[in-house]
């Protein structure tokens, strides 16, 4: 795959520019007339139907269907993606503001950001757009900067009671983001500019109109990112003994360019609807390498498409139907010419293929009751080709894969009780695999050639009072190997095809309480107790000095508490905290791991959002963020100091129909060290050293970075 | 958090003939379990000798130590980084730490716990060996095309041994082995492709450096990807190991051996072993003054120790594991401490430290490797003060 040019992201982003500044829209499009009631398609299907029951017309009657905390045995955080945010807000980071969720990253703003939940690992999560999975049976751990966060209405975090219409059985939960559900969004313009080179253009409109009892609506969004990726960083030179001899160097070859369309029409009649959406990316970027030897030449480039077509029908016996089908081609280019980040010069072109067609049915025979099924096929595909031996890598890759999916929804003792069981059965085709690299052994051997997994799950909702839910849920959870994780062959990261699918078994309960008039402090406190145990679960370790190997790494725990408070003061102020004491075991039989904690995997975390309006022209905000008791080794030696990190913004709008003006500063106290002990294994020697602030060794974060946007939002207020 | 352990457990490479010797080491361990001073060799009692073990996850490690008269491990004594090689010379405990740290510690063997000086040798320079040859540090390093000479008791640089001429293609000799002669110093190029990671025309060199003038005096040409080892029978000789481990295809490669370089007549003689003999690759060696060897070799299917004898370079396969054997050093009994650690093609297979006595053959851990909380990557060996 080409690297793409500047001059053809720049055309991509004109486009969207223009789309969002262009056309205003030409129908009044009323949300009772283009706004649906479930526009994502992770919005609660059964809610949907419980709407059409209740108003006979399933698309029209409420605008967003957001799942509500409170309504649901899911432990689920809902963040909106609103002014309230900074406008340059990464996906990552916002939704890292969720209890329980973990953010770790590779670098700076445009840098690989992911996140894991509970303890679990990054691939252990798996992330939708509208309820079509990005990252299935062959994806791998989703880097949300591809996913630019103006695109969305909404983020929805599961960290338990998926909405099994997802089809998902994630070991971590899963996070589906949402484009806007009802009618399109009001015209929006961002530009930014800031540290290390940062530009950053995003921009959503839309149009609507009706006509022939049709209406029909179309949502443009898209932004384009670069950053060179330049900031400071502490270097020891590899002598933590010797402090005369450190340094502060420049992040090279960290640069970033990325575009990213997403297209949707959707056509409404009565009690149907039919929508089309597109999305499509490009991102090149440099691989800059560990710490101090940083590469010069590696670089890593994608073009992803994403195609989705659905329907969605109901009758007024209440039933709904809906159906998807989906086709995601993903084209990665991985290229170290020196051979600097994994063994030898390294030139690859991998293709990732995702089809999937879906089919739920809801049906609610009572008021009391709605039941769903869901059958859904997959067919992931992988063709690695290595161009240094102008060879495909041993030929494409295939898996299929059916889920099946009954789930009931009982509301007992007047809607006080609701009990939610899932049955949901994971059936894997494993046939297509080929054959092992390098070897005449098949890769799924008929003991392998078909997995089942049955994932059940319960959820239990207690209103005891209007504003209390108790809740409880229990699950079991499955996850086969990746094709990376099977085949891969980028960098420092080697297949292995002997894994075994991971399985855990979770519970979680918790409480909420929510209310509270508008007018002076609504909001709501929860707190949720979480375990989990994993077996044969998938971990990288390191096999040789440059490169590592995905292993069935034994057993684990993991349990803790979280709990999110969150509350609006005179409809002005805005505050959302969540903190997550975690423990993780890890249970592996080697000497060095068995009792330590997970690597990665904090102890305590904080994260707290606040923001205020002022006079309908200006808005201030921040965030801070706490994390402490993380180790980047699994032998536990090497703990990281506790990190507080504090951002805030300003931005200024003298009137609906001015542009505003918006100042964001992240880690605004500039840490970029922590004092560490010298020897971690005479720690009683008193001595410290300093070292780079990191999320994985030898990838130092950036300081202090400051982000101006000026933007345009039709009729916004700050 | 330095840690004593008498832990033997493990299984056996090959139980049964060298059982009773085995039992016997057993013993030995058992009735010297027992504490010392932290941070110190062997039992902690000055001049005992030890040997000095580099322990590694590759992601994380440590320095340990092995008394030599009673077996005693002294575990996680300091840390080291996940790619560290140890080596003793000129009365210094020399911890080299390796891919992506570029680094190099100096210990009194007293005292492991704190290095008496630490330097870099360099972004991206990799340093593979070390000698303390003509008062100077002479360290080769594979991402240099020059030796680099510090000063040891300051770790400053202080001159350097140009190496160019010998580079191939990319730029690069690849100097990584080193074996120290008096005031001579034999340095294994291995010339690979970068690219590739597959020999560059031309195949490997020998080179010999004058610690005094700090110039390159002589040089051989080898077969691919040469190894320098000390001849344990003869100092006038040098043991030279050829051959990649596996092909471009990724198939295993018997294309090399052993040879001796005789530095008296400056002749690199014959392949005295062929690893199409062995049906394996060859990894390293040491022996004995009396010119009995242990020879590790590796193929796909694990690794295998054989007995050598120099005179008529016999071989006698003694025990054979699915555990990678990295690195291995002779102590001045003609015990041969051989490091083993988890093979990547069995994932079930032990880590731990290998004895064999190169004399009789016999394998001194047959009842269970010594064990550490990490499996040892490098072994070196400190004399008796």
């Amino acid at each position: 795959m080409a690297r793409p040019s500047p001059r053809a992201l720049c055309a991509v982003l004109a486009a969207v520019a223009a789309a969002a500044v262009g056309p205003a829209r030409a129908g009044d499009g009323g949300e009772g007339e283009t706004g649906e009631a479930s526009g994502g398609e992770g919005d609660g299907d059964e809610g949907a139907v419980r709407a059409a029951e209740e108003t006979v017309d399933v698309v029209g009657a409420r605008p967003d269907l957001a799942p509500d905390p409170s309504s649901t045995s899911a432990a689920v955080t809902v963040i909106e993606v609103d002014d309230r945010l900074p406008a340059a807000s990464d996906a990552a980071g916002v939704i890292g503001d969720a209890a329980g969720v973990h953010v770790q990253r590779l670098g700076g703003l445009a840098d690989t950001a992911v996140i894991t939940v509970r303890g679990s690992s990054a691939r252990q999560v798996e992330v939708f757009v509208d309820g079509v999975p990005l990252n299935a049976y062959g994806g791998t751990a989703i880097d949300l900067t591809e996913l630019p966060l103006g695109d969305f209405e909404r983020v929805e975090v599961y960290r338990s009671g998926t909405p099994p219409e997802l089809g998902s059985a994630a070991m971590g939960g899963a996070v589906n983001l949402v484009t806007a559900p009802g009618r399109p969004p009001a015209p929006r313009l961002d530009l930014t500019a800031g540290s290390y080179g940062t530009r950053r253009l995003a921009a959503t409109g839309g149009w609507a109109g009706r006509g022939a009892g049709r209406t029909v609506d179309l949502l443009l969004a898209g932004e384009g990112l670069s950053s060179r990726g330049d900031f400071s960083f502490f270097d020891d030179r590899g002598t933590v003994y010797d402090a005369d001899d450190d340094r502060v160097l420049t992040r090279i070859n960290n640069d970033v360019a990325q575009a990213e369309v997403r297209a949707r029409v959707r056509v409404a009649g009565g009690a149907w609807r039919l929508t089309l959406s597109d999305a499509l990316l490009l991102r090149d970027q440099g691989l800059p390498g560990l710490g101090h030897d940083q590469a010069t030449e590696a670089r890593f480039g994608a073009f992803q498409n994403g195609l989705v077509l659905q329907a969605r029908a109901s009758s007024s016996h209440a039933v709904a139907v809906r159906a998807r089908a989906s086709y995601r081609l993903r084209a990665e280019r991985y290229q170290d010419p020196l051979g600097e980040i994994g063994t030898g010069v390294q030139d690859s072109r991998d293709r990732f293929h995702g089809g999937a067609a879906m089919v739920h049915v809801g049906w609610v025979p009572a008021p009391w009751q709605a039941l769903g099924a869901t059958v859904e096929l997959r067919l992931d595909g992988y063709e690695p080709v290595d161009r240094t031996r102008e060879v495909a890598t041993d030929g494409a890759r295939a898996r299929a894969g059916l889920v099946l999916s009954l789930a009931d929804d009982l509301s007992l003792l007047g809607d006080r009780l609701r009990l939610s069981p899932v049955a949901q059965l994971h059936v894997l085709d494993n046939r297509a695999l080929g054959r092992v690299p390098f070897g005449d052994a098949a890769v799924a051997p008929d003991a392998a050639a078909t997995r089942a997994a049955f994932t059940p799950r319960l959820g239990l909702l207690l209103r005891p009072l209007p504003a209390l839910a108790v809740k409880a849920n229990v699950w079991r959870a499955f996850r086969p190997p990746d094709f990376i994780e099977l085949f891969g062959d980028h960098g420092t990261v080697i297949g292995n095809t002997d894994l075994r699918p991971e399985t855990a078994v979770a519970w979680d309960a918790g409480a909420r309480l929510a209310g509270g008039p508008p007018e002076v402090v609504a909001g709501s406190l929860s707190a949720t107790v979480f375990w989990r145990r994993s077996d044969d679960a998938i971990v990288y370790v390191q096999n040789s000095q440059s490169t590592q190997v995905p292993v069935n790494f034994g057993r684990a725990r993991v349990w803790g508490i979280e709990a999110a408070a969150d509350a609006t003061v005179a409809r002005a102020v805005d505050l959302r905290a969540a903190l997550t004491w975690t423990d993780s075991v890890n249970l592996d039989e080697a000497e060095a791991y068995r009792g330590n904690q997970l690597p990665g995997v904090p102890t305590w975390e904080v994260e707290g959002r606040a923001s205020v309006r002022i006079l309908d022209v200006a808005r201030l905000g921040g965030s801070y963020g706490y994390t402490a008791g993380t180790y980047l080794d699994a032998t536990n030696w090497y703990l990281t100091a506790p990190r507080n990190l504090v951002g805030a913004f300003a931005r200024v709008q003298p009137g609906p129909r001015w542009p505003s003006l918006e100042i964001e500063v992240r880690n605004l106290l500039d840490i970029t060290t922590q004092e560490v002990p010298r020897d971690p294994l005479n720690p009683d020697d008193g001595e410290t050293v300093v070292k780079p602030l990191t999320d994985f060794a030898g990838y130092p974060l950036p300081g202090r970075t400051i982000l101006v946007t000026i933007g345009y939002r039709e009729g916004a207020a700050p | 958090m330095t840690r004593t352990t008498c832990d033997r457990g493990g299984p056996a490479g090959r139980p049964g003939r060298l059982a009773a010797a085995g039992l016997a080491a057993l013993l030995l361990v058992a009735a010297a379990c027992d504490d010392g001073v932290p941070g110190g060799g062997g039992d902690g009692v000055p001049g005992d000798a030890f040997a000095v073990v580099a322990t590694s996850d590759y992601t994380v490690g440590a320095l340990a130590t092995v008394d030599l008269e009673s077996w005693t491990v002294r575990d996680e004594v300091t840390a080291a980084t996940g790619d560290t090689v140890v080596r003793v010379d000129g009365g210094l405990v020399i911890a080299i730490n390796r891919y992506q740290v570029d680094s190099v510690r100096l210990y009194d063997p007293a005292d492991l716990t704190l290095p008496l000086v630490e330097f870099s040798t360099g972004p991206g320079s990799n340093p593979q060996d070390a000698a303390v040859c003509g008062g100077h540090l002479v360290i080769s390093r594979y991402g240099e095309e020059a030796l680099e000479v510090v000063d040891p008791a300051t770790g400053a640089e202080v001159g350097a041994v140009d190496l160019s001429a010998y580079a191939d293609a990319d730029g690069l000799p690849e100097a990584a082995s080193m074996v120290r002669r008096g005031e001579l110093l034999y340095v294994g190029l291995q010339r690979f492709d970068r690219g590739t990671w597959q020999p560059a025309e031309g195949g490997g060199r020998v080179v010999e450096v004058d610690c005094g003038t700090l110039e390159v005096t002589r040089d051989w040409e080898t077969g691919p990807n040469p190894v320098v080892r000390a001849h344990p029978a003869r100092d006038d000789r040098l043991l030279v190991l050829e051959g990649v481990f596996y092909d471009e295809d990724m198939a295993i490669a018997l294309d090399g051996g052993i040879r001796e370089l005789d530095l008296a007549a400056g002749e690199l003689g014959p392949l005295e072993l062929a690893e199409e003999e062995l049906a394996a690759n060859v990894v390293d060696i040491a022996g004995d003054p009396g010119g009995a060897a242990v020879l590790v070799t590796g193929d796909d299917a694990g690794y295998t120790v054989w007995c050598v004898d120099l005179g008529g370079w016999g071989a006698s396969e003694l025990l054979a594991t699915g555990s990678y054997l990295p690195e291995m050093a002779v102590d001045d009994r003609g015990r041969v401490w051989i490091t083993a650690r988890t093979g990547w093609t069995d994932p079930g297979s032990p880590g731990g430290l290998i004895v064999v006595d190169a004399g009789s053959c016999a394998d001194l851990t047959a009842a269970g490797w010594l064990r550490f909380s990490l499996d040892p990557f490098s072994v070196a060996i400190v004399p008796p003060a």
